[in-house]
């Protein structure tokens, strides 16, 4: 089995978080704001809370201990950025709670969606 | 996200570091929004669609799907970074729950749907694939036409020879570029007309050495959410290149 399958129970809890207290699509938007071409507001749900918080990512450990320590296995799906030549990886099924995560590495800023 | 997209951004607007957050759905995609100017951003282009950055974009990378297996293969030093917010903590994690639902049929449900004027018909909505892209085109490979042929396919891409295979060890779809005309299967291996070969994800050459590989933009994924982010989308057609 593909790991892209593994998103499959996010369509769940996104559908869930997503519509409580969220507006009908287009509701509330305002004409005046600037809009790429093509853009319709008008089926877009845009909302000014979010349950879905953001994973900042401040501390990391060696992905080879947290497999010798049992917190991941050795088929998890992750998602590995790179930056500066140092590569970070984040676990798949977390990313479908967060759905962005973003931090600092080598320096440079990095973000991921998903 | 149920579209399984993973994108890399650099967070930098103008020069200064934003916070961004899923705030909203269109096209059946999530929308992100920053904390610092209240825009809407396409998680996927980078581009800022709805508020006072508007056609700004963030720059774009790749990142890579992948298992801890294969990534260590790749580099031995790579971290990882666990949430402790996430429901989903403790031991074990991505195992369990998740697993269990693996057979599930994915459908996308009424919500999403109500985000999308019209889905381009020409795959089945939650068809999955590769979708690879540049500035002037993006093209999908469906998984069933590269298991079709054997898992890997060679194709041409914006005019550079493009190797689309499915990775054996993260089990995901992957592509880069390569100079070989055919490539083929030796177990787990996957071996280049040009003599590299290609194992657990990392590239060697003839001497047996590593060598660092070009990949195109690109996001494994379902057909709806590509084929609506890209307009332009081209289908690969399969065909044996072997």
């Amino acid at each position: 089995m593909l790991h892209l399958e593994t998103s499959l129970p996010c369509s769940i809890s996104v559908a869930i978080l997503f519509a409580i207290g969220l507006p009908t699509p287009g509701s509330a938007q305002s004409d005046s704001i600037p809009r790429v071409a093509g853009f319709d507001v008008n089926r877009a749900m845009l909302r000014d809370g979010s349950r879905f918080t953001p994973f900042l990512v401040e501390e990391s450990q060696m992905l080879r201990q947290a497999l010798d320590d049992g917190l991941i296995e050795d088929d998890t799906p992750i998602l590995v950025v790179e930056r500066g030549g140092q590569r970070l990886a984040l676990i798949t099924s977390e990313m479908m709670f967060h759905h962005v995560a973003q931090g600092e590495m080598a320096g440079e800023p990095w973000m991921v969606s998903f | 996200m149920v579209c399984n997209t993973g994108v890399g951004l650099t967070p930098l607007v103008d020069g200064q570091l934003h916070h961004f957050q899923a705030r909203g759905l269109y096209d059946g995609l999530f929308l992100m929004r920053d904390s610092e100017s209240g825009t809407y951003w396409n998680h996927i282009t980078g581009e800022a669609v709805y508020g006072p950055m508007a056609g700004k974009r963030l720059e774009v990378q790749n990142v890579l799907h992948t298992t801890p297996e294969q990534a260590l293969a790749e580099d031995g030093q790579t971290r990882l970074a666990i949430s402790n917010q996430s429901p989903r903590r403790g031991r074990g994690r991505g195992r369990g729950r998740t697993r269990s639902l693996l057979d599930r049929v994915p459908v996308l449900r009424r919500m999403f749907r109500s985000t999308i004027a019209a889905e381009d018909t020409r795959r089945a909505t939650m068809d999955i694939g590769l979708g690879v892209w540049n500035d002037d085109a993006a093209r999908y490979y469906g998984l069933d036409d590269v298991l079709k042929n054997d898992r890997v396919v060679i194709d041409i891409f914006s005019g550079g020879r493009l190797l689309v295979f499915v990775e054996p060890t993260a089990n995901v779809l992957w592509a880069q570029y390569t100079v070989a005309d055919s490539a083929w299967w030796d177990g787990q291996d996957l071996r280049l007309s040009s003599g590299e070969l290609i194992r657990r994800g990392v590239t060697y050459g003839r001497d047996g050495e590593r060598i660092s590989t070009v990949r195109p933009l690109q996001v494994f994924t379902r057909w709806y959410g590509f084929a609506l982010t890209f307009s332009n989308t081209e289908i690969y057609e399969a065909a044996d290149t072997r």
